[in-house]
């Protein structure tokens, strides 16, 4: 982070940006708080940290095919994300990134045309609870391949006491295309020891309406606004507390419109109407946060944390994370670490499994994302000092690797790699 | 609502310890700890993927650095 700069002029100019920045929710451009990180470009040089994650899901209740077909998808996405301290008090982020996705979504839309459930019934090898629905299996599982591309950006201007972000981003995938703009103000209440953060961002989204049919129907518009205010406290010589405060508005098209739903079985539809997901088209979203990073003692630290969600939807969340961190007795620093999760959801009102609703209910989804369950995650990571290279200065690498296990049969495996490297100026 | 008012209970306590707990002072020579890797305050860059992955398979957001719009590659 650079050096404040200590001047009346900056005092006044830091008051009148962040009035600014507060008052510009009406241009859509403020970003939500980013707690200060310790990333390896907080000091001199351009620093850069290539990032690169595999993640692997299967569950056996997409929402593509009901909530009766398979979840499988894989993505790998490589990102590069680069510090660069421009000057003393100027500091410029870039994240670009790119996802590789086989997608449970296009494999399995129903591109033939044959919604009608008696001519098909997309199921897998699902062969438990769902059988009056596995019958006549119509999709092909060929894997196809999506990509999605992104780009951030973020401004930092430092002042005496305060900092100011500005932020922007784009990305775009086959149905979907986003454009978001934020910003920042940090305010350093006593010198740091203390720090408040509050922060807006807004995304401007557009949905291609890719229905059940695979056929396109137009587009339509999904807005987000993310506000958000957090406070670090340094507690002791050890430790050091955060709370963060979250409010989300969600408005426009908020269901995924390949999404099915088998309705009750009736007489014109003996095995049940399939029809596209419907959900309301806004959307509250709350949610309080509180994290404690403690050294037990030197070489060890805890890093718990906390999160209390509940929204307009009826769905309300819990949420604990876990990390212990033991530094290894190594010559080059080392640190090692489990990982744990646990959350806990309730339902949405409008998550159903296939034949729960009708055409007298006004929203209906089979997402199992919105449904009740427990889910557990559980990894390992480490990370440590590599050795200096020739030209370039290879300075950490990461490692984490995590398994998770929902109560209704999904689970998912990931494994992430972060190198940070470090092109000029440095230590 | 019922279930979530006693962990918002919860969360609201700690925090008011925590709040409650601030150091009002330490010497430069006591930050030293506070430098730790492990005591940064947000998270790991290799853990964005991760928040990434609860955002879109979990129903709640917000409050843990994650994201909360913008697509997600992940459907």
């Amino acid at each position: 982070m650079a050096a404040p700069e200590h001047s009346a002029s900056g005092r006044r100019a830091s008051s009148l940006l962040a009035a600014l920045v507060l008052a510009g929710a009406g241009a859509g451009a403020q970003q939500a708080p980013q707690a200060p990180r310790e990333a390896a470009g907080d000091g001199d040089g351009l620093a850069v940290t290539f990032l690169f994650n595999y993640y692997d899901q299967d569950g056996d209740r997409s929402p593509v095919t009901g909530g009766i077909g398979t979840e499988d998808l894989q993505v790998a996405a490589p990102t590069v994300l680069i510090n660069w301290p421009v000057s003393e008090n100027w500091r410029l982020n870039f994240e670009v990134g790119a996802d590789s996705i086989t997608s449970a979504s296009t494999n399995n839309m129903d591109v033939d045309g044959l919604q009608s459930p008696v001519l098909r019934r997309a199921a897998d090898d699902d062969d438990d609870d769902d059988d009056e629905y596995d019958e006549l299996d119509g999709t092909s599982s060929a894997s196809l391949v999506d990509a999605r591309g992104y780009l951030n950006a973020t401004a930092t201007r430092s002042f005496e006491r305060s900092s100011v972000s500005l932020f922007t981003g784009f990305s775009a995938e086959w149905d979907y295309r986003s454009v978001a703009f934020g910003g920042a103000w940090t305010y350093d209440v006593e010198e740091g020891l203390r720090s408040f953060t509050v922060g807006l961002r807004h995304f401007f989204d557009i949905v291609d309406l890719y229905e059940i049919d695979g056929v396109q129907r137009g587009q339509s518009d999904r807005d987000t606004t993310d506000l958000s205010l957090s406070f670090t406290s340094v507690l002791s010589r050890r430790a050091v507390g955060m709370v963060e405060v979250s409010a989300i508005e969600q408005s426009g098209f908020l269901s995924t419109p390949f999404h099915e739903v088998v309705f009750a079985p009736s007489v014109p539809f003996p095995r049940g109407e399939v029809v596209a997901e419907r959900l309301p088209d806004s959307r509250r979203r709350y949610s309080v946060g509180l994290g404690l990073n403690h050294m037990i003692s030197r070489g060890v630290v805890q890093r718990p944390r906390l999160r209390w969600y509940e929204d307009d939807w009826n769905l309300e969340a819990q949420s604990f994370d876990y990390e212990i961190h033991f530094r290894l007795p190594t010559e080059r620093e080392m640190w090692a670490f489990p990982i744990f999760r646990y959350h806990t959801q309730s339902g949405t009102d409008y998550y159903g499994r296939p034949g729960d609703f009708s055409r007298i209910h006004d929203f209906y989804t089979a997402d199992p994302d919105l449904s009740e369950f427990d889910l557990l995650k559980y990894g390992f990571g480490i990370r440590f000092q590599l050795p200096s290279v020739v030209g370039k200065r290879f300075e950490d690498l990461e490692v984490r690797l995590n398994r998770y296990d929902r109560d209704d049969g999904f689970e998912a495996v990931t494994i992430s790699f972060a190198v940070g490297t470090r092109f000029w100026g440095g230590q | 609502m019922k279930r979530g008012a006693g962990a918002l209970a919860v969360v609201v306590f700690l925090a008011a310890l925590t709040m409650g707990g601030c150091a009002s002072s330490l010497e430069p020579w006591e930050r030293g700890d506070l430098a730790a890797t492990p005591m940064a305050v947000g998270d790991a860059e290799s853990q964005r993927p991760e928040r990434s992955i609860e955002v879109y398979r979990e129903g709640a957001v917000g409050a843990n650095g994650g994201k909360s719009g913008g697509g997600c590659g992940c459907t």
